[in-house]
């Protein structure tokens, strides 16, 4: 991210979103599925009896419908992105347009609602007694795939700024402070 | 209400002759003039609950409440993605006009999924014609929503009679036919489509729930109403094979609940833009510039649009299920469509309780009723428990388990 000179643009920009939400995605999914095997194969945490295998706790049943649900959801929020964005099609959005506002916001609600959907389930699944699952990997991924990491809630209000106020991302706005004016760190 | 009237017969029966639609994308233009005819007067039809006849004959004459007559019949045969936009768009209006037809798409599907061809040729008819469906289904007090005790009966010289007493009648006080659930002679579940000024039929004004109050979703009593062997829709026959059909159903609630949270997020965004004082401990000059606000709303606002995602993808596993249904697809139609619903109830409940927490005590203000929201997505969402739509997901995918049909519970003897 290059913020060095004015006129330059700051924020994250709309590819690395949608890459960050990716990798999330896959994360969350990856996640789901080591979990299930895990709780197929192990008694639940807490001793109810009458069930066996932890994959059938009606409450472990519940969580993993509503993890679910919200991975799909984040899918769809991912894949509307990349429509708005015109990335699989022959004609991307244009620079400066209303389209491309609508989709820089599209895909800043992807990535806040895959991150914070991929906090969630890690915690939610290791609190359950899947301590195994690589969930290491699962932090990394954020800094691995995107050079300026944005704190979930700063994506949340940069789309309500845009709903509420009409203010474009940070990403697509254009920086006219001097070099002089960015504190150091954040050149 | 107290000593209300039960239905005025006249006025209501008579449909003019309705426009057709021909399209998806016409169905859905007329879907939007409709939400702007209804949305001015949705909050006092909420507080003062007349009977929706004229908003009814609105949406009769319109053509919308056809769209799904099969093309071989006239109709326009929308996808389900266009079903689903149509019930959101008119719900984000007023989600009690917009549930009212809920029922009338659903045995409309009844009758293409299990209707004879006579009667399909005449019930399409009636329906592009502009005549609705009401509904009477469930039963106060049973054990199962299909633990039935209104039973058809063939009589040695009155032929076929109905006889019970129905609740959640939505639709039906101002419908022309009411698709009745019964047990005929063999115990098997059978449609009775009763055209609603038959003698014997009385449907009572009695619906005093917090929410969706013009639904009028009450109760229907019938005594020993005469049948036509004609209107009798062998119903049982649905549950012999996989289908759609109570997905669909579960999916258009679905889309009322999204059309709520809409309606919500849309007024609280409204709200917010014309308050003037921010909140307590808020060091900024007004609402809008407040951090929490604006933070808070861009989350509620992406919930939405997760929500509506979800939708679409319930659509497109309906859609894509339709041409050739089987078991696997069925059962993956049915969990998008559980997905939908729950998390469509989630942020519907969110976005409507948050409404006063974002605009502050000025929306609390009753003679606002900005409350309604909440109301209708509390009442519109409690009959079919969202915990269980996740349920079925989870089970899906941890154990396997395909999500059943309503079964037919034994009665349970004591002892």
């Amino acid at each position: 991210m290059n913020t060095s000179t004015p006129g330059a643009r700051c924020g994250i920009a709309l590819t690395d979103n949608l890459a960050g939400t990716e990798a999330e995605l896959t994360t969350v999914r990856q996640a789901l599925d080591f979990a299930a095997d895990f709780f197929r194969a192990h008694a639940p945490c807490a001793g109810d009896a009458g069930i066996e295998r932890a994959s059938e706790d009606p409450h472990l049943i519940l969580l993993f419908g509503q993890l679910l649900s919200r991975l799909h959801a984040a899918q769809e929020l991912l894949a509307k992105a990349r429509r708005l964005a015109g990335i699989d099609s022959t004609k991307p959005v244009q620079t400066g347009s209303n389209e491309q506002a609508a989709a820089a916001v599209a895909a800043i609600e992807a990535r806040a609602f895959a991150s914070d959907l991929m906090t969630d389930a890690i915690s939610r699944l290791v609190a359950l007694g899947c301590h195994t699952l690589p969930y290491r990997n699962s932090h990394a991924t954020p800094v691995v795939t995107s050079p300026t990491p944005v704190a979930n809630h700063w994506n949340y209000h940069f789309a309500g700024n845009y709903h509420l106020k009409g203010v474009v991302p940070p990403s697509l706005a254009v920086d006219t402070r001097t070099k002089d004016q960015i504190p150091e760190g954040r050149r | 209400m107290t000593s209300s009237p039960s239905r005025p017969l006249g006025g209501i029966l008579f449909t003019p002759p309705a426009h057709v639609i021909g399209s998806d994308a016409e169905a859905v233009q007329v879907a939007h003039e409709l939400a702007r005819a209804l949305a001015p007067g949705a909050a006092a039809r909420d507080r003062r609950r007349p009977l929706p006849a004229p908003e009814l004959d609105m949406l009769s004459k319109s053509g919308i409440l056809a769209v799904t007559v099969p093309r071989t019949h006239g109709g326009a045969d929308v996808s389900n993605q266009t079903v689903g936009r149509i019930f959101q768009i008119l719900s984000a209006a007023d989600p009690a006009i917009g549930q009212l037809p809920q029922n009338h798409f659903v045995f409309l599907d009844a009758i293409r999924q299990d209707g004879t061809a006579t009667q399909q040729k005449h019930f399409f008819a009636e329906v592009l014609a502009g005549a609705r469906f009401g509904n009477a289904q469930a039963e106060r007090g049973s054990s199962s929503a299909l633990d039935l005790r209104t039973r058809l009966t063939r009589t040695r010289h009155q032929g076929l009679r109905l006889d019970g007493t129905k609740y959640y009648c939505t639709g039906a006080i101002v419908a022309q036919w009411i698709p009745v659930a019964a047990l005929d002679d063999a115990n098997r579940l059978v449609l009775v489509y009763v055209p609603s000024n038959s003698p014997g039929v009385e449907v009572r004004a009695d619906w005093n729930a917090m929410g969706q109050r013009v639904t009028y979703s009450g109760t229907t009593v019938l005594t020993n109403v005469a049948v036509s062997s004609e209107h009798v829709i062998e119903h049982w026959r649905l549950f012999e094979r996989p289908s759609l059909f109570h997905s669909f159903g579960a999916f258009i609630h679905a889309a009322i609940d999204v059309g709520i949270a809409q309606n919500a997020l849309e007024d609280t965004a409204s709200l917010l833009k014309n308050r003037k004082r921010p909140r307590l401990g808020a060091a900024v000059d007004q609402p809008l510039d407040d951090p929490h606000i604006i933070t808070r709303f861009g989350q509620l606002a992406t919930r939405f649009h997760a929500a509506e995602e979800l939708l679409l993808r319930a659509a497109r596993a309906l859609d894509q299920a339709a041409p050739d249904v089987n078991a696997q697809n069925a059962a993956e139609a049915s969990v998008a469509v559980s997905e939908a619903k729950a998390f469509a109830e989630d942020v519907a409940i969110e976005v409507a309780s948050e409404l006063f927490a974002l605009v502050g005590s000025g929306a609390t203000d009753d003679t606002l009723n900005l409350h309604r929201h909440w109301r209708n997505a509390r009442t519109h969402t409690v009959h079919d428990a969202n915990q269980w739509r996740y349920h079925a997901a989870g089970n899906f995918f941890l154990n396997g388990v395909a999500p059943g049909k309503p079964v037919r519970r034994p009665a349970v003897t004591p002892g």
